[in-house]
């Protein structure tokens, strides 16, 4: 068993806290599965539906909502699945200027951090017709990640958002640290 | 032989395999856990339709969203048809639906229609 500093699970919740009403749409934390993704697509349907945006817009946050949740509850069960704690993800969205910020966060081995940092590092480096050029070789290629995945969520969400994927690793231990992906939605998409 | 069908649920898309007609149809939502897992009877199917197949084949997708670890499997399921177009069993076309405003499904089509060497028909509808 792992020792997990639990200040740092609850930095998201202390995010979503901290805003105003006005800002924030929803914040989640805790253990997810398939099923709730599900009840977590279905809560961010109900509290998008007044937001005076285009249907567009909000399909594209959810869409990069669940990308986003899937990517992030399929690495760790790969590599944390046996300590409930660390299956824990939080998501926050909110308001910020002219954009939606979407914020999750998940444990990650310190191990994976080098080539999960590379791979974003990667993807903002890279202009439209890169990623999207990127992106079909990735598709094109038999190969499947570690994880079982495509190798594709963060270069989709790259791609559909049009933004920088913004990111922070905070240490929680010498095996483990809190990877947190910060994703925008532009409003006037 | 015989067509087959799947009834969709909320993460996976009706899928119609009809032999009579050859045609292979995909609508609704493509969000399964194990997309592998979900493909593999129409990866079976379309096996056997290869030493069956109709003069035409037509591939329908009619889909809202697909998720990421979908799309490698639909990139499978387009290579099986590439195969019959290629070993001259049969005309292959693929209809590609997508809704008026959906940048995204568009540009997913558009992409299958670079790697793949059959036609595609980006179709703009008002809903899918």
């Amino acid at each position: 068993m792992l020792y997990i500093d639990l200040d740092i699970l609850i930095d998201l919740k202390k995010i979503a806290e901290s805003m105003s009403e006005q800002d924030l749409i929803f914040a989640y934390q805790g253990y997810v599965n398939d099923e709730m993704v599900n009840d977590i697509l279905q809560m961010a349907e109900i509290k998008l539906k007044p937001e005076s945006v285009k249907t567009s817009v909000k399909r594209k946050i959810f869409r990069v909502l669940f990308e986003g949740i899937q990517n992030s509850y399929k690495h760790q069960n790969n590599v944390l699945a046996n300590d409930a704690e660390m299956r824990k993800i939080s998501t926050v969205l909110a308001r910020k200027g002219g954009f939606y910020e979407l914020s999750i966060g998940n444990y990650i081995l310190n191990d994976d951090i080098i080539r999960l940092k590379k791979n974003i590092d990667q993807i903002n480096g890279q202009k439209k017709d890169e990623l999207r050029e990127n992106y079909r070789m990735t598709l094109n290629n038999n190969a499947r990640t570690k994880s079982g995945g495509s190798g594709l969520g963060l270069m989709d969400i790259a791609r559909k958002t049009g933004e920088r994927l913004n990111y922070n690793f905070s240490g929680v231990n010498a095996d483990v640290s809190y990877f947190t992906i910060n994703i925008k939605v532009n409003k006037n998409e | 032989m015989n067509s087959f069908k799947i009834e969709g649920g909320t993460k996976t898309p009706t899928v119609m395999l009809d032999l009579e007609n050859g045609t292979i149809s995909l609508s609704g939502r493509c969000i399964p856990e194990n997309a592998v897992d979900f493909y593999k009877p129409i990866y079976e199917w379309l096996d056997e339709y290869h030493s069956v197949a109709k003069e035409n084949t037509t591939v329908e997708i009619r889909l809202e969203y697909f998720n990421t670890s979908s799309s490698k499997c639909l990139l499978d399921v387009f290579k099986k048809v590439e195969k019959l177009q290629s070993e001259g069993l049969s005309a292959v076309k693929v209809n590609w639906y997508y809704e008026t405003d959906d940048e995204d499904m568009l540009e997913a089509g558009e992409d299958y229609d670079i790697i793949i060497s059959i036609p595609f028909n980006m179709l703009e509808v008002e809903v899918i």
